[in-house]
């Protein structure tokens, strides 16, 4: 009876176990994540996955580095000017790829969604886009690089360890995959996705980019610059022409008198009459931006970028070389009747920042404050000492009109008409006289001709002129120094950067109040002189800058001080890493850097 | 079978019948302090006749004839026997048991006795562990084991130690199983526990011992297992001990406003002259009249300049803090039940001054096992813990530290009118008004489990079931604190209140079902046999949101809020099936061989890959029983030799490594004025991952000296991993994604461990007086020895590498003149500034090694690696643990110590781990001065530990002072005196009156000693050196005095 029930309970406990055992599976997936065939089924799917490439395009509130800038923060282009930049040294190029990969990854399933063909074809062509702006990018560093259509597995042998494409092969890619994306793109009302003139914006800027480079580098062998000139020329043409967008000067029905720095201080660009796309910025979804060491921190505008800015005198728009003693005027001096743009990008003596109440003191050794970006609502200046919500532009008409401008003068086509059509519209923004084209071909500007000694030819006029609108209009929105690599005058960044003139050592006004609120002594023992605490101090043998004639003169950076030569033209590129040749000996250093 | 039974019952009758009954009563005492033994059994010899003494020790038994014997015995006690004679009453003195070889151990799936182990196992019982004031039960164990390595983490209260056995394991990592009363758990449950109700910690250190547990057991198993009650009698024992914490070693600032200023000004030339003359002056006048006001207006009247003399170590931490534990334990054992019911709670203040840190912690345990028949037995084991810990939320983790660490002594919290200045909300305001933080755990666990006796103490079938829920809830608030720059000038320190909520619950379930055989048969031969099957699945849910725009601060709640919201939700899953055994052998207890193996499937792995086999076997001889060994048995009482080897794997890979899939996430572009969601691309996966499989090879003896009084165990092992998860051949980059892991990589581990105890007993005074001492020592070192790193990049794992080393310079000293500067390699490839500072006189100076002229890194390669070359390892080596113990008398006395015997360590100045309290100025020029840095080079004080006063030197490994290098590689060995406990236990002839069992007093301190090899300028705690943010950048380790109780009835 005992085994009995002994046994029973055995069989219980056997019966048990494997009911459990067999109710258990070992097949177990992720509940949280998809597995790939469950998705790219509709054009919803397709949108969902390109939200996540936006993150790719940029928007830039410096021109660090470039002749515009003095900076205390290093950078590699400080550093490859250093000649410490070497092919060990370089780094990998290996999240560019991340990138392609990515992108390819979409093209290659994005043909598997079915639904409303256009929509479909809308997506697919914004994927296009980003292909093509990420190939740029990368064209714009390695000249020759691989070129996939396709994504790589591990496998993939054949492509994984292929050899640059030619820089021409490439290039001509990404003209497809735009024009592709210009024909299919839908275009909407949006300013932060992309839309069919986001395509146009893309091409003209990179068609534009690569123009130039053929024509500045012979380097390259490419003699069809006039090509990539006229498809800047269209695609910038057909966006002014659409009458999608304009110039934007009024806030409301009355004009707004800063409308030009507008575009880069305010919190809500979406409806901004100006802007192709943007970059868009709030503090309620935590997407920020952080400005602080572009405003007085570590890095501020240089006397060259200053010395751009035409003056104007008696209605007539001079060189700011024709200013009698214009180089030797202090900061105080350096601000009356020059274009309107100057003041609503940089900062004035007086300037008091939101929130604050004194007068903004700069910090000599980094030049001129930058007040282009810099928020005019006090919170932003607070955030955590520099977190910014405005809105930022990434593609505007204004650059469109530059486009075209250069384009049609790089084709020796620029008429007065293309100027009033563009620049003039720029400047009326501004009230600054107009432009006219055929002064700026009888009368060069011997600054402008120095600077820029490869641009030949019956437009050199325009040319120059055109590249100081640009550099003006477009100031530290980080176009410069991409400018200065495209139009192959390098050697201008390499220059010693140049703040500020001082006149002479000790007490100095730099609010324009006419009280001195700074003192620059020889020695820190000559400091001792000062009794007014509030006075900001600077004693040249400790400061971090010194002066060009010693006691007097423009501040330059001791750090920065003859320190940087462009080696042309092997600094137009940047070298293949070595690492990436070891693991692909298929590949070849750039011939410049071998 | 039935017969033998039968004719034993029949033989008893027998006996009963027919034999003259006598009567023989006596008392039953304790030979130490003379107290009578409740409980205590008593035998006649060869029958199953057999009484134990009641409440008052006394007993009474019918014995058959006067040749009989009677067996006193009782737990922990040396059995005594007596022979009736002519006695009626028989009275005995018992003596506490020194015999070692009696010892049971738990092992996987049962219990074994320790002169019958063959593989590395080694055990822990409460007396370690109980009435500690320690946080938890790794704190307790640190340096009980050899080679069970355990890092504690930092000193706050809700601090998880981390575990270890014998040394690295894998790049992948690799920790121990954790197995509690049977079933599978992990680390955080461990630290969990009440440490009160753990009755015996058993470590299973080499393969063969832990193969049972198969694919997860790589890395050694921990064993658990709680209290069971004591048979004979119900108890009740209520224990507590009320501590007071103060912190271990804090730093040491210089407060003189007048030096600290001028010193700043030096070490800010660089960026800025922070102080002009007037604030220097005042600074100094400061130093002089303590009692002017610490913070003043700058001249424009706009701004606050402190030149105060705060200490923030002492306005954030606090001298004492105060921390509590009570416990109550009822237990009782009958004939068919045995029951343990606990209780306990804990009450940790925190040492955190401005804003509580309280950590509260419940635990329930309640055991109850019912013998349905005698072959059938039937129990439950449930326990349930609720812990609470609060804190401010700034303080996030030891990250926080960065902000009291570099901020100036010279900065004051508060302004004249009460606000916080800016160095104030970073670091008090913050922790007062930045919000909370609260993590609610509420873990509950069962276990049914039913045992049959086939064949009584032959063959039996177990079988557990248990199920565990764990629910975690955090909220927590991030709360913007205002604070003032200037009169007027009102700023805010962090943005946008949000409020978050996470709740997070994982369900396990745990199976399995195992028989156990025992037999000796013809008396020398002995078998025994486990063989089950084991199945687990486990669940997560974890729900995680986020809302900003809080509507008050004074409801930081998602629903009274009116921002974005963020949102995550996450499950993870695993099931695992198993099927194990073991076998061993032993003849004549001289000859002993055993193996086992598991056969693994797990959900982690493709179905044609999941499953594998885990074999390892080991052997002993027991010489001393050996008939030569005898004349050697007065001296050497008992010789064992041990080898084992096997091999395991480890599955410690993520849930679904080998399925690519896309993910969800919210993008941080705005796209038409909201965060859209977006799905990402897969990421590239192996086809073919496998196990990393994990060989052991151990070596052992076991040797007793002097009747078992000095014991001594000692092993050395061997490790192979092989088949490490890591990158396989190097790819192109264009491939666009990080290369799927293969099984690619080897390490070795190798070390050893000893443990030397000694324990005997002597009279003193008439009393008896117990006392032991024990000591365990170990060691370990792992290094690669297969690597796919054909450059030899020294950025990345290679082969040779010494897990752990240091690559650094090899310092000279200082430079002494301008010459020596010149003649001197150039030292610039490796100390390069933006700014403007070049070598001068009391600057360090480097060692050439290679002679070439310049100092560097070369190519960062094994092979060039310039005159860097190894110059110390990090990993911990030589850990030990003494243990002195004696009583008398009902006192008691222990001390344990635990330390390190050697490791390494540079204070990095790599950004996120740079220890400021050791680089200070020279790695931020606002760090608070410490008395450590004023022992810097000077013209007149050339001799110092720092170089001069140079601006920035450390605050990158490209710097002077950021560079590892000898001069300032800190020695960070170190022993501690762990635990000092002294205590008194009331007579149990006072007690009995009272109807109390026991009472015992005690003191117990914790850290209350520490030897460190660190220099006298790096004043931090010797055990968070080299964890977390460094080492004064961690919560604040304590010392602890407690006073506690313990009374039984």
């Amino acid at each position: 009876m005992k085994n009995i029930s002994k046994l029973k309970s055995i069989f219980l406990i056997l019966v048990a176990v494997v009911t459990i055992f067999g109710c258990t599976k070992l097949d177990l997936y992720p509940e949280t994540s998809m597995n790939q065939g469950s998705f790219f089924s509709s054009p919803n799917d397709l949108s969902l996955y390109l939200n996540g490439l936006y993150g790719i395009m940029p928007a830039s509130m410096t021109d660090l580095t470039s002749d515009n800038i003095l900076s205390t923060a290093d950078t590699y282009e400080y550093k490859m000017m250093r000649g410490e930049v070497t092919s060990a040294n370089v780094g990998s190029w290996s999240s560019n790829w991340t990138t392609i990969r990515n992108i390819n990854f979409f093209l290659d399933n994005a043909g598997k969604a079915t639904g409303n063909t256009a929509d479909l074809n809308n997506y697919i062509g914004v994927g296009h886009f980003f292909r093509a702006f990420q190939y740029y990018e990368m064209v714009k560093q390695y000249s020759d690089v691989p070129w996939f259509s396709h994504v790589l597995t591990t496998s993939d042998s054949l492509s994984l360890y292929k050899t640059q494409t030619k820089r021409s092969v490439v290039v001509d890619s990404i003209i497809a995959d735009l024009n592709f994306a210009v024909a299919n793109i839908i275009d909407g009302t949006s300013k932060t996705r992309v839309t069919k003139s986001t395509a146009l914006a893309g091409l003209a800027r990179i068609a534009l980019q690569e123009g130039t480079m053929r024509k500045y580098h012979p380097e390259l062998g490419l003699t069809d610059a006039n090509r990539f000139l006229q498809i800047a020329r269209d695609a910038s043409s057909q966006l002014i022409k659409s009458g999608k967008f304009s110039i934007y000067v009024k806030n409301g029905s009355a004009v707004h008198t800063k409308a030009y720095e507008s575009l880069f201080n305010s919190a809500d660009l979406s409806a901004n009459s100006e802007m192709i796309m943007i970059k868009a910025y709030d503090l309620s979804l935590s997407v920020t931006t952080i400005f602080k060491n572009i405003f007085n921190n570590t890095s501020g505008l240089s006397r060259d970028l200053m010395e751009e800015y035409l003056a104007v005198n008696a209605g007539t728009a001079i060189p700011f070389q024709q200013v009698a003693g214009y180089d030797q005027l202090p900061f105080t001096g350096v601000f009356a009747n020059r274009d309107p743009r100057l003041v609503q990008t940089f900062m004035q003596p007086g300037y008091v920042a939101p929130g604050t109440t004194a007068a903004t003191i700069p910090k000599l050794e980094i030049g001129y404050i930058q007040e282009k970006y810099y928020p005019l609502t006090s919170d932003q200046i607070q955030l955590g000492g520099g977190t910014g919500y405005d809105d930022m532009p990434i593609y505007r008409l204004g650059e469109m009109y530059l486009i075209y401008a250069e384009a049609k003068a790089e084709l020796g086509e620029l008429t007065q008409a293309d100027l009033d059509l563009t620049i003039n519209v720029l400047r009326d923004r501004v009230q600054m006289p107009h432009a006219v084209l055929a002064t700026w071909l009888s009368t060069v500007d011997p600054r402008l001709a120095s600077h820029y000694p490869n641009v030949q030819g019956t437009m050199k006029g325009a040319i120059l002129e055109i590249r100081r609108e640009r550099r003006v209009e477009l100031a530290c929105e980080g176009f410069r120094w991409q400018d200065l690599m495209r139009w192959g005058v390098g050697k201008l960044a390499a220059a010693t950067p140049q703040g500020m003139f001082v006149p002479a050592l000790g007490y100095i006004d730099v609010t324009g109040d006419g009280v001195a609120d700074m003192f620059i002594g020889a020695t820190v023992a000559d400091l001792a002189q000062v009794t007014n605490g509030s006075i900001t101090k600077y004693s040249l043998d400790k400061a971090l800058f010194s002066l060009s004639n010693t006691t007097s003169g423009y501040v330059q950076l001791k750090s920065q001080l003859n320190k940087y030569n462009f080696i042309e033209p092997k600094n137009y590129y940047k070298p293949v890493y070595d690492q990436d040749i070891l693991t692909n000996p298929n590949l070849v250093q750039n011939s410049f850097w071998k | 079978m039935r017969k033998l039974l039968l004719s034993l019952v029949l033989l008893a009758i027998f006996h009963m019948a027919n034999a003259q009954e006598l009567v023989v009563t006596g008392a039953v005492t304790q030979k130490s302090d003379g107290s009578s033994i409740p409980g205590a059994t008593i035998t006649v010899k060869g029958t199953k006749n057999a009484t134990l003494t009641n409440k008052l020790g006394d007993f009474s038994i019918k014995v058959p004839s006067q040749k009989s014997v009677l067996v006193f015995s009782f737990v922990g006690m040396n059995k005594e026997e007596r022979e009736v004679g002519n006695l009626s009453v028989i009275n005995v003195a018992m003596t506490t048991e020194i015999n070692a070889l009696n010892e049971v151990v738990v092992v996987g799936y049962g219990v074994q006795k320790k002169v019958n182990l063959s593989g590395a196992v080694a055990s822990v019982s409460s007396d370690k562990i109980e009435d500690r004031p320690v946080l938890n039960v790794g704190q307790a164990l640190e340096g009980a084991v050899g080679n069970l390595n355990i890092t504690v983490g930092n000193g706050q209260a809700n601090a998880s130690p981390s575990y270890n056995i014998r040394g690295y394991g894998s790049i992948n990592g690799g920790s121990p199983l954790i197995v509690i009363d049977g079933i599978v758990a992990d680390a955080g449950r461990l630290n969990d526990m009440n440490p009160n109700d753990i009755a015996n910690v058993t470590v299973l250190k080499d393969a063969s011992a832990s193969a049972i547990y198969g694919s997860r057991a790589a890395y050694g198993v921990i064993l658990i297992t709680t209290k069971i009650a004591k048979p004979g009698k119900q108890t009740i024992t209520y224990s507590n001990n009320f501590s007071m914490r103060a912190p271990t070693v804090t730093p040491q600032y210089l407060l003189n406003p007048g030096q600290v200023a001028k010193d700043l000004n030096i070490m800010a030339t660089l960026c800025c002259m922070v102080y002009d003359k007037t604030a220097l002056d005042y600074a100094a006048s400061r130093s002089l009249n303590p009692s002017l006001p610490n913070i003043v207006l700058d001249p424009t009247g706009t701004k606050w300049i402190g030149l105060g003399n705060t200490d923030w170590y002492k306005q954030i931490f606090k001298d004492y803090g105060g921390s509590q534990q009570h416990n109550l334990n009822i237990a009782g054992n009958s004939d068919k039940i045995t029951y343990m019911l606990s209780g306990g709670y804990e009450d940790n203040n925190g040492m955190l001054k401005v804003a509580a840190d309280t950590y509260k912690k419940y635990n329930f345990l309640g055991k109850v096992s019912i013998k349905l028949k005698d072959w059938w037995e039937i129990s439950n084991n449930t326990s349930y813990v609720k812990n609470e810990y609060n804190r401010p939320y700034a303080l996030y983790g030891d990250s926080w530290f960065f902000f009291p660490t570099t901020m100036g002594t010279l900065e004051v919290p508060y302004t004249p009118d009460g606000y916080y200045t800016s160095a104030g909300v970073q670091t008090i305001g913050s922790l007062i008004d930045g919000g909370r933080y609260i993590s609610v755990n509420s873990n509950y666990q069962t276990k049914f489990e039913t045992k049959i006796d086939l064949i009584k103490d032959v063959l039996s079938i177990n079988s557990n079931f248990s199920y565990y829920r764990a629910s975690n809830i955090q909220r927590y608030a991030n709360i913007p604190v205002t604070y003032m720059k200037g009169p007027g000038n009102q700023q805010t320190w962090g943005s946008n209140a949000t409020a978050t909520a996470i709740t997070q619950f994982t369900d396990q379930y745990y199976t399995d079902v195992y028989a156990n055989f025992h037999k000796t048969f013809a008396g020398k031969h002995a078998v025994g046999a486990t063989l089950g099957v084991n199945q687990e699945s486990s669940r997560l849910d974890n729900l995680n949101v986020g809302r900003a725009g809080l509507i008050t601060p004074s409801y930081p709640t998602i629903q009274l809020a009116t921002g974005a919201i963020t949102d995550a939700e996450s499950i993870s899953t695993w099931a695992m099936k198993s099927t194990f055994g073991r076998v061993n052998y032993s003849y004549d207890n001289k000859y002993i061989l055993e193996g086992s193996g598991r056969y693994d499937g797990t959900s982690r792995f493709p179905s044609n890959s999941r499953w594998a086999f885990n074999p390892s076997g080991s052997a002993a001889w027991v010489a001393s029983n050996e008939k030569f060994f005898q004349p050697l048995s007065s001296v050497i009482s008992f010789l064992k030799v041990r080898a084992s080897y096997g091999t395991l794997g480890n599955q410690n890979v993520s849930n679904y490594p080998y399925l690519p899939t896309m993910n969800n996430a919210q993008s941080s572009v705005i796209l038409d004025g909201s965060r859209p969601y977006y799905v990402s691309s897969p990421g590239l996966v192996a086809g073919n991952l496998t196990w990393e499989k994990v060989t052991t090879k151990n070596f052992g003896v076991d040797i007793n000296f002097l009747k078992n009084r000095l014991t001594l165990t000692a092993d050395i092992y061997n490790r192979d991993t092989k088949g490490m998860l890591s990158k396989g051949g190097v790819l192109p980059n264009v491939l666009g994604a990080s290369q799927p892991l293969v099984n690619a990589a080897n390490l070795t581990t190798k070390g050893w461990e000893m443990m030397v105890s000694w324990k005997d007993q002597v009279t003193v005074a008439g009393k008896q007086l117990n006392y032991n001492a024990s000591a365990v020592l170990s060691d370990n070192q792992a290094k690669i020895t297969k690597y796919n790193n054909p450059t030899g990049t020294l950025s990345d794992f290679h082969v040779g590498q010494q897990l752990g080393e240091i690559w650094g310079l090899t310092t000279e000293g200082f430079f002494t003149s301008a010459e020596d500067i010149t003649k001197h390699a150039s030292q610039s490839a490796v100390t390069n500034y933006t700014g403007v500072n070049p070598i001068s006189v009391g600057d360090l100076k480097f060692l050439d090694k290679n002679n070439d002229g310049v100092i560097s890194k070369g190519k960062w390669t094994t092979t060039d690696h310039g005159d860097y070359s190894v110059i110390g390892n990090t990993n911990p080596r030589y850990n030990f643990g003494v243990n002195l113990g004696a009583d008398w008398n009902g006192f008691d006395v222990s001390m344990f110590f635990q330390g390190v015997g050697k490791k390494d360590f540079y204070p990095a100045a790599d950004g996120s781990t740079t220890d400021y309290t050791f680089f200070n100025m020279y790695a931020s020029p606002w760090t608070g001065e410490t008395v450590g840095f004023t022992n810097h080079w000077t013209p007149t004080n050339t001799n110092a530990y720092f170089p001069r006063m140079k601006p920035q030197i450390a605050e990158s490994s490209s710097y002077e002072l950021g560079i590892p290098q000898t001069r300032y590689l800190q020695n960070a060995s170190y022993a501690r005196l762990k635990n000092l406990t002294i205590g008194y236990s009331v007579p149990k002839s006072v007690l009995q009156k009272c109807r109390i069992e026991k009472l015992r007093i005690f003191f117990s301190g914790e850290n209350l000693f520490t030897k460190s090899g660190l220099v006298a300028e790096y004043r931090v705690d010797p055990e968070l050196v080299g964890i977390g943010g460094g080492g004064g950048l961690s919560y604040t380790l304590q010392k602890s005095y407690s006073l506690g109780l313990t009374l039984s009835f």
